[in-house]
């Protein structure tokens, strides 16, 4: 039914817009690039008002390696979280040893799930349509519908730019009961060079408890590191 | 002769007498009645896990309890007819009820907090946990009830739930999505245990089965049986008629802490006891030797006429069974009209603190505590009046004649 909807709905898209699939490939670039090196920072706001920071160097190489190495706070200094394929682990130095994780499990408690961190590969997970939003006349609005039920989200409203095409300006995420589960606005857009320009500051936020927010912010983004296969293998963590 | 002698003696000295009886009167009515204050407490403990929530036996899918932590849907049971037949077919069994539990966030829109959530059958969960809603301040859950929800009255507190506060909740589905749905508030579980009392919410089977994307699923069946002191016998049958892809629980492996207090109670319980009967012990010891001590010339003159040692011993034994048996029926009567009184008012209450409820006791004595008190009680006092007896027995007629 859903397929369905989704041809009808493509069918429909009006001549002179962008397909859904160049405007993901295009928020996959900005959001997710095949290879880099990355510092950034997550602040998790909670509903007692206490706040906790996070900051962590992350490694991506191809599609689905992906590794970070937590400096702070304190706590988790040492520790990392690992994507080779389809599984994620966390490493806990304490323990010397790497435990299993869901990709849907929260990253470290804040609002942000280990997907958006490890596996932001839209063009892969979800089909969708594009359409003008007269509300937001410099934005595509991209609906998205999960191919799987495995995916984060069942459903996604994405704002992207018109100009330069696919930078995120808002997300919107839904569970299958149709309810926001998150939002996210994407701010402060920065050239980290060699032609990769991304906002820099995402504000997610819990849509259910709204007292609830996590903001993720993009310190360096290197596109130039190449990564050996090597560094993602599951007894490299720790080392 | 030698009887009723010892009876005579004994209501001859009302004084020392009725300080004998009345230890052993003490002994045995303490004895009694803490015993079953005590056991009141531990049976209603262990009545209101069987009966409010745990449940007297529950079935899982085989290896539920060591991967739920992490895959706490993974290992469901279908919620279906023939599961649901084979169960009530297992002799013993009485009822049975298919539930899910599982942990989620509880929200009212914008603050949220960890909810152990368990979601019920309305229809068919008063008929193996009729106390379910015993500690409910609100409506129940009722058949066909979507989206009702009864939070535990701290938890709703945290999140200053009332009528018209949103409430929703969300949670990992079985394939692992998060999902959140709104729920509406049917009121408040003022629970005894603090720590339940922070955490748990009761939604509808159907609610959860939604959210979960579990529709025909259940994460356990809870059963009740005709009789608690069967309760191995059912679980093993249960056990016979499901085979090794399911695993049976009884409450004492479900709650082990629960089983271990209430063993450790009686242990308690059982020391206390024997040292109000010690205490009534060496009361009836000291007065009998007091006795020996008064009735010398007594004993002298009854040596004289010719009463043997062997009897003379005897008559001062037969003193000591007399003051007994008539010191412990006393406290016997005295203890089962406490305890009649105070199971027939309903028995008693205990505050659980502000906002806690209350948790009501009913006194109960098995009918083995007396016997064993009673026994111990009388045979305790024959034995102590063995040493005075002997005392007494090996006295010269001479010496005791002429003693002042």
């Amino acid at each position: 039914m859903n397929a369905l909807l989704i041809c009808t709905l493509m069918a429909a898209e009006p001549a002179g817009l962008p397909t859904t699939k160049e405007v993901l490939a295009k928020y996959d670039a900005v959001m997710a690039p095949a290879q880099f090196k990355a510092v950034a920072t997550m602040v998790a706001h909670r509903d007692d008002g206490t706040t906790r920071s996070y900051t962590m160097t992350i490694l991506k190489a191809a599609d689905d390696k992906s590794r970070i190495w937590f400096q702070e706070p304190a706590a988790v200094r040492g520790q990392e979280m690992l994507r080779n394929g389809e599984n994620f682990w966390v490493y806990m130095p304490n323990l010397k040893r790497a435990l299993r994780l869901a990709s849907r499990d929260n990253f470290q408690g804040g609002d942000f799930n280990n997907a958006d961190m490890l596996r932001a590969n839209y063009s892969t997970d979800y089909d969708g349509t594009v359409s003008e939003d007269p509300k937001k006349p410099d934005t595509y609005l991209v609906e998205l519908k999960a191919k799987s039920p495995d995916t984060a989200y069942d459903s996604i409203k994405l704002w992207v730019t018109k100009a330069p095409l696919g930078l995120p300006v808002r997300g919107e995420y839904f569970t299958s009961s149709g309810k926001m589960l998150r939002s996210a606005d994407f701010t402060e857009v920065k050239d980290f060079g060699h032609g990769h320009s991304r906002p820099t500051h995402v504000t997610m936020r819990n849509e259910i408890a709204t007292q609830r927010f996590s903001e993720l912010k993009w310190e360096a983004v290197d596109v130039s590191v190449t990564s050996p296969d090597s560094k993602f293998a599951l007894s490299e963590l720790g080392h | 002769m030698l009887f009723r002698l010892a009876l005579r003696n004994v209501f001859r000295a009302k004084a020392r007498s009725g300080i004998t009886m009345g230890a052993l009167f003490f002994g045995v009515a303490m004895s009694l009645v803490l015993s079953a204050f005590v056991m009141g407490v531990g049976e209603s403990l262990v009545t209101e896990t069987i009966e409010s929530r745990v449940g007297a036996i529950q079935v899982h899918r085989a290896g539920y309890f060591e991967k739920r932590d992490r895959q706490p849907l993974a290992l469901n049971v279908p919620q279906d007819a023939e599961l649901e037949k084979t169960l009530r077919s297992v002799p013993g069994v009485k009822a049975v009820t298919p539930r899910i539990t599982f942990t989620g966030l509880m929200t009212n829109g914008s603050r949220g907090t960890i909810a152990v959530v368990t979601a019920v059958d309305p229809a068919t969960v008063s008929a193996v946990l009729p106390r379910v809603d015993l500690y409910l301040d609100g409506e129940p859950l009722k058949s066909g009830d979507r989206n009702g929800a009864h939070v535990a009255q701290e938890l709703g507190h945290a999140l200053g739930l009332q009528p018209g506060v949103p409430l929703m909740l969300q949670a990992q589905g079985l394939r692992g999505r998060d999902n959140a749905q709104d729920l509406e508030l049917r009121g408040f579980a003022t629970g005894q245990n603090p720590l339940e009392s922070k955490r748990t919410v009761m939604v509808p089977l159907s609610f959860a089965q939604s959210l979960l994307g579990m529709q025909g699923l259940a994460t356990e069946y809870v059963i009740a049986v005709d009789d608690v002191e069967q309760l191995d016998v059912t679980a093993r049958g249960l056990r016979a008629a499901l085979g090794p892809a399911y695993e049976v629980n009884t409450w004492e492996e479900l709650r082990p802490g629960l089983r271990d207090a209430r063993l450790l109670q009686r242990a308690i319980l059982g020391g206390v006891s024997f040292v109000f009967l010690i205490i009534a012990l060496f009361g009836v010891a000291n007065t009998l030797l007091m006795s020996v001590l008064e009735r010398t010339r007594e004993i002298g003159t009854l040596l004289a006429v010719g009463m043997t040692r062997g009897r003379v011993a005897g008559l001062f034994m037969t003193e000591a069974l007399v003051q007994a048996l008539i010191g412990a029926s006393v406290g016997l009567g005295v203890a089962l009209l406490v305890v009649s009184a105070a199971r027939g008012s309903g028995g008693f209450e205990i505050s659980m603190g502000a906002g806690q409820g209350v948790f009501r006791v009913m006194p109960i004595l098995l009918p083995m505590v007396p016997v064993l008190v009673v026994a111990a009680a009388v045979i305790g006092s024959v034995l102590a009046a063995v040493s005075p007896a002997m005392r007494a027995a090996r006295m010269r007629p001479v010496e005791a004649l002429s003693s002042s």
